[in-house]
């Protein structure tokens, strides 16, 4: 069953079809929204209101135009964007920000569960390359997309994902290094 | 457009990149948000919910107690002023039949009963359209059902004597003098009998207004039996528009 099909279906009260639809795709959406919000509650809260949002409003999703889960994640997006009072012009300055590592981060890293680590890494990106670079590298998406949901156009998108990949290396390396230094 | 390139080289960071898991509880947290707004209930079971959810169970289970208390009272000692409930005891049922004419004189009649209690609150409604009136009907008998509540616990017999005194005055006088829309002229017409009662004729005329006549049983607390309405016509003379008669009173 599609999902368009299920979001008609759940509308309609199905609580199977919802759960079937959730199933499917919470766990881009709750990731993509602690991606933005660094805490497990109000990711949650987003992930909940998301859902609730897409069964409120069916209509909303067209199925020819996006991909649900790009529809979801744009959702989360104008949500956290909404709730954290910052302006989609706000959210791509940073983009060009210096890039420090701060002071200890290499040795946290190699400390770190490579999980963990990997997720201190990405927190140490400038949000605005941090997002461009999950939705791309982690969720897969198309440039189109990624620019779409960011509001931005292709080639903002590229530099920022060339940006962010590049300090991402840079601050993996010491963890790429221990790993190689492992018997 | 060309696509960029996945880099290969993050391969082994994506795959173990993973969000803190949610709280345990999160998923049936967002099942019940779900069930809550969008799966249907049955209507009583919503109205019960939500209900319940604005007044508490227990302000419910009181209320429902409350009534039943107030039922066995009122039958079990109907001459308990305080506790009686009049709408188990009505003094008078009367029906009526109101034809109503239209600008080319087109009739249309309408039935409706008027249900009296001893505290005089009149209680209408129509038998000729039950489906259209049903909600009508509701309405007012909730409405009524209330005011009776309120009344059982705020009234008290002096109050009501009060009330009662100048309507029984106002029998006395042949129901003559009662009740004088500003600036109308009363005229009694004479007397007539009808389904077994006294009546008077009485007719006022006011300004811009239709011309009522009405037929009123000093009795029956000074009821109409019989009422018609009357507009003037530019010539000076008067056609009915509007004629009510009680097609039967059970005191």
């Amino acid at each position: 069953m599609t999902d368009a099909q299920l979001i008609r279906k759940a509308a309609g009260g199905d609580a199977g079809a919802f759960q079937l639809l959730y199933e499917r795709h919470w766990k881009a959406v709750y990731s993509y929204a602690w991606l933005l919000t660094q805490s497990v509650p109000d990711a949650e809260d987003l992930t909940q209101e998301c859902f609730l949002t897409l069964i409120r409003k069916p209509e909303s999703f067209v199925p020819d135009r996006a991909q649900l889960r790009t529809w979801l994640i744009a959702v989360i997006r104008r949500q956290h964007l909404g709730r954290s009072r910052r302006s989609v012009r706000d959210s791509s300055i940073d983009d060009e920000e210096d890039f420090h590592v701060a002071p200890g981060l290499e040795e946290e890293l190699i400390r770190l569960e490579r999980a963990d680590a990997v997720r201190l890494a990405m927190n140490a990106l400038p949000p605005a390359q941090r997002e461009a670079l999950y939705l791309f590298e982690f969720e897969q998406l198309s440039l189109a997309e990624v620019a779409g949901i960011l509001g931005i156009e292709v080639n903002a998108v590229k530099a920022r994902l060339y940006r962010g990949r590049e300090r991402l290396k840079l601050l993996l390396a010491p963890l790429q290094a221990a790993t190689k230094e492992m018997p | 457009m060309t696509e960029e390139p996945r880099d290969r080289t993050l391969d082994s960071f994506v795959a173990v990149w993973a969000a803190p898991p949610p709280c345990p509880e999160f998923h049936s947290r967002v099942r019940g948000a779900f069930e809550r707004e969008f799966v249907k209930a049955p209507r009583w079971r919503r109205w019960n919910g939500a209900l319940a959810w604005r007044f508490g169970k227990g302000l419910l289970g009181s209320a429902a107690i409350g009534a039943l208390f107030f039922l066995v009272i009122g039958l079990a000692f109907p001459q308990t002023e305080r506790f009686r409930l009049p709408w188990l005891h009505p003094s008078l049922t009367m029906d009526f039949e109101q034809i109503s004419y239209s600008d080319n004189g087109t009739p249309r009649a309408h039935v409706y009963r008027r249900i009296v209690p001893p505290n005089r609150v009149l209680w209408t409604y129509s038998t000729d359209y039950p489906y259209d009136d049903m909600l009508k009907r509701f309405v007012s008998e909730a409405n009524y059902l209330l005011e009776r509540i309120t009344s059982s616990f705020l009234e008290n017999t002096e109050q009501a004597r009060e009330d009662v005194y100048p309507l029984a005055a106002y029998a006395q006088t042949g129901c003559v003098g009662g009740y004088t829309p500003p600036q109308s002229r009363e005229r009694i017409l004479g007397y007539e009998t009808l389904l077994g009662y006294s009546t008077t004729l009485i007719q006022w005329d006011m300004p811009h207004r239709p011309r009522i006549t009405e037929w009123l049983a000093p009795s029956l607390g000074c009821r109409a039996l019989k009422v018609t309405l009357e507009n003037l016509r530019p010539d000076g003379s008067y056609h009915l528009i509007s004629e009510t008669r009680a097609l039967n009173v059970v005191p």
